[in-house]
């Protein structure tokens, strides 16, 4: 058990961090730059944690150096009980309710730090964070319900024995569809947004702080993509040596990052707050929610179409 | 509770400079939001001046050639351009037709960089990198063909008074053709890249509009004023250098916001690209440079069309070998009233988008703020000449 718990954190660890470097290195390609090395998280994060950290005299100190370990704590709890590469989660069980409230402690610790961080570029920013929050949950939380509806459980690592994407597909796709948001990359970067907020509520935050909070990030992108990969793709495909099975589940996570965040940062420009909401609570909430409904009303179009069952 | 109140309702302001990443230069603006929304404007420029006009009276003649390259690293031929016809006219210098041509050459090749340039860093301002670099990717083949004419990237002293100083022979002419012919299809490509990107069309439908009215009573000059529908460019109505031998149309939008904006450019991109290809092609035969004896006391004042806009230069010489007075107008300047109409009611997502659009370019405009004591203080020319370095 301790074997298995100390694993799944260092995988996860490993993991998102590289997932970075490989994102950074799509994008770089497709913008005709060789990129940086794969390693650069963790370079910037090992950097980081070594210097000093900063806090403004306007602050309350206790809520913006709360925010970065919370944001942290929350993930590393969350990837016990998401089914990384094995048929269950490192502590053996896990509640869908509970794993969709640790994902959305990043992006809280984000806002709470960010307001308590008396700058007006963090207030904004922490303003559409919020805005962004509720955009990409909304589509999220509906897919999700209807695959727990499906399966008849709350437990993650009974609804990761089915590979739903081949009866709900179209749940699967508003899932995937909210990927990019989640990871805060580029058309939805928008509470970062350089060159209009200067990275809004990471702007006072230096050194471990910093390092603290953007590592909340990029694990919650990586588990973000495991928990969708887990629930759609399911976890029979774990079945071999663990060491392969983790090397299977981070290529599926590579290939869901790399083509939908990475190519789709690659081709648009950043969105404003208002398109952000129009666009996710447009197409992905409707697709999620055709499930919901035909999956409720009895309708399985996959298995009449093909005569699937779910595998 | 009632601080609770007020600080709830206030509104935010939000500084945008002097260093800022949405910038190139330094400015500042200082922004009163609501939410999103940006309820007030003030800005301040003067932060990097560089007391060129006065630097300008200390050179000889031959020297501040140089020195007016350098005002603008993007405008440096234009600024020079401008500056030696104004002492040819004040000399009565004429100017051979092949020299005129070189000059002329060298003035729409910077405008089709310059126009790249500003599509690259409009895609930066939106978040769309890509668009970056692939335009920056193509403007390296005009730096690279300024490096064949003149041997320099970006201060090619071509100008000099009575000529230039680089001719062009046979070769540099068909491969400049080739470039030139390459770049035809690279601003087709970045053209429909730009206006077919359902993305950057609900980023700049609308966005930070200025209406013909507000253009011509604020005075807006260049690409910002012929996207507001004012139909005026320097090159038509001026006639200077060999601009005279081609007829050219002033390429016009109406809304005057970011999209207009971006036509006007690539459309100019396209005229210039054009343009060029016809004087490489119908270059004349004959000197570069002529002869001249001495410059006589006399004050001239003309305008060319920098990439950006307008740009006027007055010059008064008084015998010697130095200046009387050289006073520079540059485009910026009189593009930068037309922020506030543009910025009243749009999106903090939007400023850097509007700030781009003008395409300013702050330190070749910046004039003197004292501030003293916090309060900012008019100099008067007594002062001036005592405390000055």
């Amino acid at each position: 058990m301790l074997a298995a718990i100390i694993g799944a954190l260092v995988y996860v660890f490993v993991a998102a961090l590289l997932l970075q470097g490989i994102r950074r290195i799509v994008v770089a390609h497709s913008q005709f730059r060789k990129g940086p090395s794969i390693f650069q998280s963790f370079y910037d994060f090992f950097k980081l944690m070594g210097k000093e950290s900063l806090t403004p005299n306007v602050t309350s100190p206790l809520l913006f150096n709360l925010a970065p370990i919370l944001s942290v704590a929350s993930m590393l709890v969350a990837a016990l009980i998401i089914p990384l590469a094995a048929s269950a989660s490192a502590v053996g069980v896990g509640d869908l309710i509970v794993v969709i409230y640790l994902l959305a402690i990043p992006p809280i610790s984000l806002i709470l730090g960010g307001s308590a961080s008396g700058s007006p570029y963090a207030a904004i920013g922490a303003a559409r964070e919020v805005a962004l929050l509720i955009a990409y949950e909304v589509p999220f939380i509906i897919a999700m319900v209807t695959v727990a509806l499906a399966s008849g459980s709350l437990q993650l690592n009974t609804m990761a024995a089915t590979s739903w994407i081949t009866v709900l597909p179209l749940a699967g796709i508003a899932a995937i569809w909210t990927l990019p948001a989640a990871a805060a990359a580029q058309p939805f970067d928008i509470a970062e947004a350089e060159t209009e907020i200067v990275s809004g509520p990471y702007v006072e935050y230096s050194g471990p702080n910093l390092a603290l909070l953007k590592l909340g990030q990029w694990l919650k992108t990586f588990l973000y993509a495991s928990l969708i990969a887990a629930v759609f793709f399911g976890t029979a495909i774990y079945h071999f040596q663990p060491v392969l099975n983790f090397i299977i589940q981070f290529a599926i996570i590579a290939v869901l990052i790399s083509a939908f965040i990475a190519f789709w940062q690659a081709t648009t420009g950043r969105t404003r707050v208002t398109q952000v909401l129009k666009y996710y609570w447009a197409f992905p909430t409707l697709l999620a929610a055709i499930d919901l409904v035909l999956y409720v009303a009895g309708i399985r179009y996959m298995h009449l179409l093909f005569g699937w069952a779910g595998l | 509770m009632a601080d609770v109140e007020e600080r709830r309702f206030a509104k935010l302001k939000v500084p945008i400079g002097p260093s800022h990443p949405a910038l190139e230069e330094p400015a500042r603006f200082l922004f009163e939001v609501e939410g999103e929304k940006v309820v007030d404007v003030d800005y301040e420029i003067g932060y990097n001046h560089r007391s060129i006009e006065r630097l300008c009276q200390e050179r000889p003649f031959s020297k501040v050639v140089y020195l007016v390259e350098r005002i603008c690293g993007i405008c440096s031929h234009t600024h020079p351009l401008n500056h030696v016809e104004r002492v040819e006219d004040i000399a009565g210098i004429e100017v051979s037709e092949r020299a005129k041509y070189i000059r002329t050459i060298y003035a729409e090749l910077e405008r089709i960089h310059s126009h790249m340039l500003w599509a690259g860093i409009a895609g930066h301002e939106v978040g769309y990198y890509t668009l970056f670099m692939y335009t920056w990717r193509e403007r390296e083949k005009v730096m690279d063909l300024f490096e064949m004419l003149s041997g320099n990237r970006i201060m090619h002293g071509c100008n000099t008074i009575g000529g230039v100083k680089w001719n062009i022979s046979e070769e540099q002419a068909r491969s400049a053709a080739g470039v030139l012919a390459y770049l035809d299809t690279a601003a087709d490509k970045i053209t429909r890249a730009v206006l077919k990107d359902s993305n950057i069309a609900e980023r700049g439908k609308g966005v930070g509009s200025l209406s013909r009215e507000e253009a011509v009573r604020l005075g807006a000059v260049g690409p910002n004023a012929r996207a507001s529908g004012v139909p005026e460019d320097t090159r038509v109505m001026c006639k200077y250098a060999a601009y005279g031998d081609f007829d050219l149309e002033p390429q016009i939008a109406k809304d005057g916001d970011v999209i207009a904006q971006a036509l006007v450019r690539l459309a100019e991109l396209k005229q210039s690209i054009w343009l060029t290809k016809e004087l490489f092609a119908n270059l004349p035969e004959g000197p570069i440079q002529v002869e001249y004896d001495e410059i006589p006391p006399g004050r001239s004042v003309g305008r060319t069309e920098a990439p950006r806009g307008e740009l006027i230069h007055y010059t008064e010489t008084n015998g010697s070998r130095f200046f009387e007075r050289i006073k520079i107008r540059s485009p910026t300047l009189a593009n930068v009233p037309s922020y506030v109409p543009k910025f009243l009611g749009c999106q903090v997502a939007d400023i850097p988008i509007i700030a781009a659009s003008i395409d300013p370019c702050f330190s070749c405009t910046d004039r003197m703020t004292v501030i003293k004591n916090g309060k900012r203080k008019i100099v008067s020319a007594q002062e001036l000449r005592t405390g000055r370095i």
